[in-house]
């Protein structure tokens, strides 16, 4: 059964209630699962445009949700750009999460990549649009010294691969876990070959530089929810298709070693792009006429996901949702700065904006409360 | 009649010779002997123009409105995107923009490349005497890179960090 709401719920769910939480200000996005038993998972992390916090955390305030106690894990599915805006602020807050993250990003490589733009361990020049550089540095430093410390009564950090078990929780006798079904090992490599080239090299010709914004999403982790017998969900993270058949999705579909039972509720990957669609993952991950969800992209050449990419999604689904903010506006400066801005520019796109919410509420016999929060629509 | 600063007015008598030089193409030509170079009163000479005052290009006020820091992220044939932060209305998002290559002073275009930092501001200059000129100026930022001696301390830290996660209990892939 499916009730569709006209907005959110502010009441925190249920204890037996799964509930997941879909964010997006038009660049980047997070999700925030209730695992059951007021326990709690973050992934991703996006601020706030009005009150400048990490919309996860932002919303478990709201919700009444001590985060420091109840988030039990926060994976970084992305390490890159702005799609990591607060994480590190949610690393520190949520002082019982298990912090997870792409096998690639615990290499020298990546370590000396970060300490060369953010400064690891010495100060060093840095820069201020860090593409999230610095996020992560703050984050490894948060792990460190939790590890350091030495008496945890978890784990500080977990590494994501493949068809692995990152969470299980058998309370009351309902079986909840949650799977990361990706970077596979070719995934890894190749993440890696590109954390070595990006790694500056030294010239005296060469002028400081940020890091250019990637051009794939190889390292994204995707997650698989299983809650009770009935309910499953996929999120698809940013991972997107490739012509390669040991990366992407198609050695996700072809694996016998994840959990192979189909999902009722599928985050779109990748904003819905055609690059991150993969016909067999319907067919063969999700059942048929699910519940879709997934976050607009506001930038590059053009934005996601096109007119073309609704209408291909519609095919799978006639309940698609999204947090697209179809009201995004320009800000107005001084009319003498308007003006010049007409003659110098040729195309001009807002980064962020008012953030969207889609709000689901699953219990354990599959029947599904949603909620949208504005700018969030069904398309 | 205008005036500049240190000239007396056509038909006043002087007496004594005035503080500037006569440009030598009025000399008269039998007094164009260098060593016999003489000042004239400005009553003896057939309507000289008068100079406008020195404009000092030192003098002249920038008065800043809007400033913006951006970084290259994409570039094609005869554009480039950047994404912008505005540096004046801090509180407004970042924009993504697309530029003609047209805006970028000659002297830095080498410098136009994935990830390159560059300052925009939009302001009025004006200099005494010129007028009030409206100016959009994109300076690239020319930060010098990494030594060999940061990236070698770098790859050093990468290996000690990598080494601690390794070998922390509990710790697989």
């Amino acid at each position: 059964m499916r009730s569709f709401l006209e907005s959110i719920q502010v009441a925190p769910p249920r204890r037996d209630e799964l509930e997941v939480s879909l964010f997006g200000p038009g660049i980047g996005e997070c999700i925030v699962v209730h695992m059951g038993e007021n326990q709690w998972i973050i992934i991703d992390s996006c601020i706030d445009s009005m009150t400048k916090t990490p919309a996860a955390l932002h919303y478990l305030d709201q919700l009444g949700v001590n985060a420091a106690d109840n988030v039990k894990l926060f994976v970084i599915s992305h390490w890159h750009s702005d799609h990591i805006r607060g994480a590190s602020e949610i690393a520190r807050t949520c002082a019982a999460a298990t912090i997870c993250f792409s096998e690639a990003l615990l290499k020298e490589e990546f370590f000396a990549l970060i300490d060369c733009y953010a400064g690891l361990k010495n100060p060093v020049l840095v820069d201020r649009n860090r593409s999230g550089v610095c996020e992560i540095a703050s984050i490894i430093k948060t792990i460190k010294g939790r590890c350091e410390k030495g008496v945890v009564s978890f784990q500080p950090f977990n590494l994501a691969s493949a068809d692995k078990r990152l969470y299980l929780n058998n309370q009351f006798s309902i079986k909840r876990e949650i799977w990361s079904l990706s970077p596979s090992p070719s995934a890894v490599v190749n993440s890696l070959t590109e954390i070595r080239r990006l790694i500056p090299t030294p010239s005296d010709n060469e002028i400081r530089k940020v890091i250019p914004i990637p051009t794939k999403n190889d390292n994204a982790i995707v997650l698989f929810i299983k809650y009770g017998e009935l309910v499953n969900i996929l999120l698809g993270s940013d991972l997107e298709e490739t012509t390669d058949p040991l990366t992407g999705w198609s050695v996700i579909v072809d694996s016998l070693n994840r959990p192979q039972s189909k999902s009722m509720l599928f985050k779109i990957p990748h904003h819905g792009s055609k690059n991150a669609h993969n016909h067999m993952v319907w067919d063969r991950m999700i059942e048929s006429e699910p519940t879709a969800i997934l976050t607009t992209k506001i930038g590059g050449i053009s934005s996601i996901p096109k007119e073309s990419d609704i209408k291909r999604l519609r095919k799978y689904t006639s309940n698609l949702f999204s947090t697209l903010d179809p009201r995004t506006k320009l800000p107005k400066r001084e009319r003498t700065v308007e003006k010049t801005i007409k003659g110098v520019l040729k195309k001009r796109i807002p980064l962020g904006g008012t953030i969207g919410q889609i709000q689901i509420r699953i219990d354990l016999n599959s029947s599904l409360r949603i909620g949208l929060k504005a700018p969030a629509t069904k398309l | 009649m205008n005036t500049a600063a240190g000239l007396s007015t056509a038909g006043e008598s002087f007496d004594e010779k005035p503080e500037y030089l006569i440009p030598p193409q009025i000399l008269v030509e039998n007094q164009k002997d260098s060593e016999s170079i003489q000042t004239l009163a400005i009553g003896d000479l057939p309507k000289l123009a008068v100079a406008p005052p020195y404009l000092s290009p030192l003098k002249g006020k920038f008065k800043l409105l809007q400033l913006w820091e951006g970084r290259v992220v994409d570039i094609r044939n005869q554009e480039f995107d950047a994404i912008i932060t505005d540096k004046t209305n801090t509180d407004f998002p970042d924009e993504l923009v697309t530029i003609d290559k047209n805006e970028i002073a000659p002297d830095d275009l080498p410098l136009l490349r994935l990830g390159t930092v560059f300052y925009w501001s939009v302001g009025y200059l004006d200099y005494p005497g010129r007028g009030r000129v409206r100016e959009s100026k994109m300076r690239f930022r020319r930060l010098k890179g990494w030594t060999q001696k940061e990236v070698e301390q770098a790859r050093r830290v990468g290996k000690e960090f990598a080494k601690f996660f390794r070998e922390y209990p509990g710790c697989s892939s």
